[in-house]
């Protein structure tokens, strides 16, 4: 089967900072994916790179077979969510936050009904009275929550979560990585946190420029 | 109705004037008399300058000079534009050039052309200084404008980046940046029309009157200004960043950090 993710001889370059050294990884539809590491390796910029916002200094990086250009990067992002660790909600209130993407033209396409909305607060354990608050009084849990609540609304299948439990509270925490474990979607993330860590199928290191899965480097 | 003409030597009197600054400054050590000679002595300069050319120009009265003297004005407010909103000129500099041009030109030939039609049209003594008021504000809409637009999304770019990965292009991801810059950069000139008159009297009404035009000309006169200036205001900021916007953001939707100039 075609990763739906696949980097090939990757090597990531920040101004004259270098990153990622000729990385190869392939995830595979559904797998979950931890990218653990010091803070300021690099993980957030590779994570950056896979949501195609900006291109490797050598190498590709395919999403769903399709190499990663700068004539098609709009396109891919359609199928990725990103979910950085200070969520932003982009809006006033949190029903605004949420219909926020649907007004872009290249999500015009989409319909998302009522119900829609309150099924996916209910998946994330919220209540639907959370609609009408303003975004800056609700705590960052539930923002989080809401961001992702978006990603879902928007029928996203990849994610890219970056430290997407730090800092939560347990429900939040919970609530987060119970939706994202859905076998459905593809997780790629980065994070510190033990608990997250321990619901992920497959625990990489970045060291080095260097990514290795973590039993190799053990 | 002339204006009372006074001579250099009356002028003389004003800079005797100046003792009495100087004297206060010394007795409290305000510390602003080597600043305050420095700058009067370059207004003298500069003005006495501007007389003479303004003159030459006047009484030559050619539509090319009044047209070179136009676009000197034109770059030179575009160059000063650029360094006070810290972009840097050799990615900016003609799409700002074209961007203000385009504003600040048909407002000017809408109300000179249009409205007030001397003879000849290029007439300098209209030309000249409408240009000049017209411009004047227009550089300081497009500094706040271009200023806050850019560092807006730099400061904001988790915020920036968030929408375009949810899908929106550069132009949809920028229009909150957009609003807040174009509000910042105009609200100055919408209050000012809303306290003209009340809280001083504008300088072109003041300067028309002292000139020896009757109040109700003078009026006429602001009042159109001041619209002019709205508009082309308006519409060169607008062009400004909207220009300025096809060469800032990479093909990925990312802001280019080379548009800044070196120094950020």
């Amino acid at each position: 089967m075609k990763p739906v993710i696949a980097l090939k001889k990757v090597s990531l370059q920040r101004g004259e900072q270098l990153i990622l050294k000729d990385a190869d990884l392939e995830v595979q539809t559904g797998s979950k994916l931890v990218i653990k590491g010091p803070s300021g390796c690099g993980k957030s910029s590779l994570l950056a790179a896979l949501a195609g916002c900006y291109p490797p200094s050598s190498g590709a990086i395919f999403i769903s077979g399709t190499q990663i250009s700068r004539h098609n990067a709009a396109a891919l992002r359609r199928d990725i969510a990103f979910i950085g660790q200070e969520p932003v909600t982009g809006a006033e209130n949190v029903r605004e936050a949420l219909l926020l993407p649907f007004n872009f033209k290249a999500n015009r396409a989409l319909r998302v009904t009522e119900q829609e909305i309150i099924g996916v607060l209910e998946r994330l354990q919220l209540q639907p009275d959370i609609l009408s608050k303003e975004c800056r009084h609700i705590s960052g849990g539930e923002k989080q929550r809401i961001v992702i609540a978006r990603a879902l609304l928007l029928k996203k299948k990849i994610f890219l979560a970056d430290e997407p439990t730090t800092g939560l509270d347990l429900d939040s925490s919970h609530a987060v990585i119970e939706t994202l474990s859905d076998p459905e979607f593809t997780v790629v993330s980065a994070s510190h946190d033990e608990h997250y860590l321990s619901h992920q199928q497959q625990v990489y290191v970045f060291k080095d420029y260097c990514l290795k899965a973590a039993n190799e480097v053990m | 109705m002339e204006t009372l003409n006074f001579s250099f030597y009356d002028l003389l009197l004003l800079y005797i004037l100046l003792l009495i600054p100087w004297l206060i400054s010394y007795y409290l050590k305000l510390g602003i008399i080597r600043d305050s000679i420095v700058s009067i002595a370059r207004m003298t300069l500069q003005l006495l300058l501007v007389g003479l050319y303004l003159s030459i120009i006047f009484k030559l009265n050619s539509f090319w000079l009044n047209l070179a003297w136009v676009t000197a004005m034109l770059i030179t407010a575009n160059i000063t534009t650029l360094r006070r909103s810290n972009l840097a000129m050799r990615f900016t500099f003609l799409v700002t050039f074209a961007a203000t041009a385009v504003g600040f030109t048909s407002i000017l030939i809408f109300f000179v052309a249009v409205v007030i039609r001397p003879v000849p049209v290029f007439d300098a003594r209209y030309i000249i200084p409408i240009a000049g008021m017209l411009l004047g504000n227009c550089l300081r809409g497009n500094v706040i404008a271009l200023e806050r637009f850019y560092s807006g999304i730099n400061e904001h770019e988790k915020e920036y980046v968030t929408y375009v990965l949810l899908g929106a292009n550069v132009a949809e991801a920028t229009r909150p940046y957009l609003r807040l810059a174009i509000r910042a950069a105009i609200s100055p000139h919408i209050a000012t029309m809303a306290t003209l008159g009340i809280v001083a009297l504008p300088g072109m009404m003041t300067g028309q009157i002292l000139g020896g035009a009757m109040p109700n000309v003078a009026i006429k006169y602001q009042i159109a200004i001041m619209i002019c200036i709205f508009c082309s205001m308006l519409i060169s900021s607008v062009l400004n960043i909207y220009f300025t916007r096809r060469y800032a953001f990479d093909d990925y939707g990312m802001l280019r950090r080379e548009i800044f100039h070196k120094s950020n």
